[in-house]
């Protein structure tokens, strides 16, 4: 998509990043419209939110308008990189934005709680490990079992996150 | 039924077998609910990924020399 650039707002616009969220927010004179366009590629853009601005008095009494994205779901357990730009409907466009979410930051103290389906995913584990551990030895199909019921373990149970999530 | 005698298999060290007996406890604990390393309720996030790390951390060897004697 090529669309000149708009420099009145270029500078306008900042990113604010949150838990799970990242806010877009800037102001222009006049009232607009657009569309933000993101993803974690530079240049590919996956994802799309359209957006009007709302009336905003300054504390110098001035009045601007502030066109504001709330982008959610955007918080991977790794800190990733988002690339960005909005379309204003006016034909204009920012150059591209960039931040770098923070990640997860998974705490110790955070709490785990299994399903009750993932109990004998444990107890086949108890089961091979302490066969395991008698023996000496597993068979390959026994020592593959083993893995996958601790695998199972990682994806049938629910976080309780310290700070509140 | 014996394992077959000369069919491949994992092989662990001393040092394994003692993390397997661990790995053992501690999933006994989590199925109950408890954290590892206090032996209560609930579940500390960092006592599960230390037991998902003991598993992760195994070094068998593969072996498929055989025959073996039926220890059993």
């Amino acid at each position: 998509m090529d669309a000149p650039e708009s420099q009145a707002i270029v500078q306008a616009f900042a990113v604010k990043t949150g838990v799970n969220i990242a806010t877009i927010t800037g102001t222009a004179s006049t009232p607009i419209k657009g569309t933000v366009y993101w993803g974690t590629v530079t240049g590919v853009y996956t994802n799309t939110q359209y957006a009007e601005s709302v009336a905003e008095y300054q504390p110098d009494n001035t009045l601007q308008y502030r066109l504001t994205f709330i982008l959610t779901n955007v918080q991977l357990q790794a800190a990733q990189a988002y690339f960005a730009k909005i379309y204003i409907t006016d034909g204009t466009a920012t150059s591209e934005l960039t931040w770098t979410q923070p990640a997860l930051n998974a705490s110790g103290s955070d709490q785990v709680f299994f399903f009750d389906r993932v109990l004998s995913s444990f107890a086949t584990t108890i089961d091979i490990a302490t066969r395991a551990a008698d023996q000496g030895w597993l068979s390959n199909d026994d020592y593959v079992a083993f893995q996958n019921r601790i695998a199972a373990t990682a994806w049938l149970n629910t976080v309780k996150w310290n700070d509140g999530r | 039924m014996p394992y077959p005698y000369n069919s491949p298999r994992w092989e662990f060290s001393a040092g394994d077998r003692t993390t397997l007996r661990t790995i053992a406890v501690q999933a006994l604990a989590m199925m109950n609910g408890n954290s590892p390393s206090a032996g209560t309720k609930p579940v500390l996030r960092s006592d599960y990924d230390a037991w998902k790390n003991l598993a992760i951390g195994l070094t068998p060897t593969f072996n498929s020399v055989g025959p073996w004697p039926d220890t059993r």
